[in-house]
């Protein structure tokens, strides 16, 4: 999984920074903005696979892999219509799949937060609520103000500008999705499974980066405008790596846990 | 097979659910073969020594805790 990573981060870097006008460089950015998100579902898949979807883990992990399932099949309409059918993406059906997985993210993370909770009863005295409540606002005032206010558009089509604003609305959803796994992996300070939470949350995190200056660089990004385009596009397939690397821990880690007792019950 | 009671059955079968719910059935089933050889005191030990690593040792404990004061 690392390998495979980071092969695409040099793809990347190749094919977005490096040689940008190199032939065939915009099919070598397609296919590592599909492999990202693609890379993530399989390590969603994995991770699911590993804990079994009987388990309430392994169902959290599965909400988590639709949503980015959702995100995967967005990806790869958006890159269908922009290379291949050559009509303007934005918007298109592309984001109807992108709002969806908004649904899923929340009701996985939701439920995370749910089990964490019902296994130990006590409120936690590490989570520090007044400076979650700080972030939360400060990071929902950014998108509100970059992904709503700023995404309008007066020369854009009002659908356009329904699209956009929703993006800036479903940016909060995020800027929330990002606070619960803070407060999961402060749940599981000091633990080997906090660390899949923080990856998933440094993907999380560059994803609603790159969603803002989308919404303010709209006209750059749809003019392939190249620092626009390279910045934006990197911020997210670094966001699915992060995600892909995190949900691929999971699996690790469960099966390390085996296999600690393997030696054990051989006995 | 160790000789026990009915409160440290429960109690073993209680963390080997607990484990099931953060690992997964597997490892749950894994962990449970073991532990119908075991004493006690040593599948605390042992789970606890689990929880601790993946889970911190904040929340292992907390949980071991929650889980014996209800059955031992």
């Amino acid at each position: 999984m690392r390998l495979w990573i980071l092969l695409l981060m040099v793809m990347t870097a190749w094919s977005y920074w490096y040689a940008p006008t190199a032939p065939f460089a915009q099919w070598w950015q397609a296919a590592v903005y599909v492999l990202a998100p693609a890379s993530a579902v399989l390590g969603g898949v994995v991770a699911v696979k590993q804990y079994g979807i009987h388990s309430a883990q392994g169902r959290i992990l599965c909400a988590l892999t639709i949503g980015i399932t959702g995100w995967f099949v967005g990806e790869v309409l958006w890159t269908y219509y922009e290379l291949i059918a050559h009509i303007d993406p934005y918007p298109s059906l592309a984001d109807l799949f992108y709002f969806s997985s908004y649904g899923a993210f929340a009701i996985g993370l939701v439920w995370e937060l749910k089990f964490l909770r019902t296994q130990v009863q006590r409120a936690r005295p590490h989570v520090e609520w007044p400076v979650l409540a700080l972030a939360a606002v400060t990071l929902s005032g950014l998108a509100i103000y970059f992904g709503v206010f700023q995404a309008i558009k007066p020369d854009y089509s009002w659908l356009e500008n329904a699209v956009a604003i929703s993006y800036g609305v479903a940016d909060i959803g995020l800027v929330l999705m990002g606070l619960v796994i803070t407060v999961v992996t402060a749940e599981m300070r000091g633990g080997k499974l906090a660390q899949p939470w923080w990856w998933f949350l440094a993907g999380i995190s560059c994803i609603f980066v790159a969603d803002i200056g989308f919404a303010v660089f709209t006209f750059e990004y749809e003019q392939q405008q190249w620092l626009y385009k390279a910045s934006l596009d990197s911020l997210w397939i670094a966001g699915y790596l992060a995600m892909a690397y995190g949900l691929g821990r999971f699996a690790v880690l469960v099966y390390s846990a085996q296999r600690n007792i393997r030696p054990v019950s051989r006995q | 097979m160790v000789q026990e009671d009915t409160a440290q059955q429960l109690f073993k079968a209680k963390l080997v659910a607990l484990i099931g719910m953060y690992f997964g059935e597997t490892t749950a089933s894994l962990y449970k073969a073991a532990y119908t050889q075991m004493p006690v005191d040593l599948v605390e030990k042992s789970s606890e020594k689990l929880l601790t690593e993946y889970l911190g040792l904040d929340r292992a404990r907390m949980l071991i805790k929650e889980v014996k004061g209800d059955y031992l």
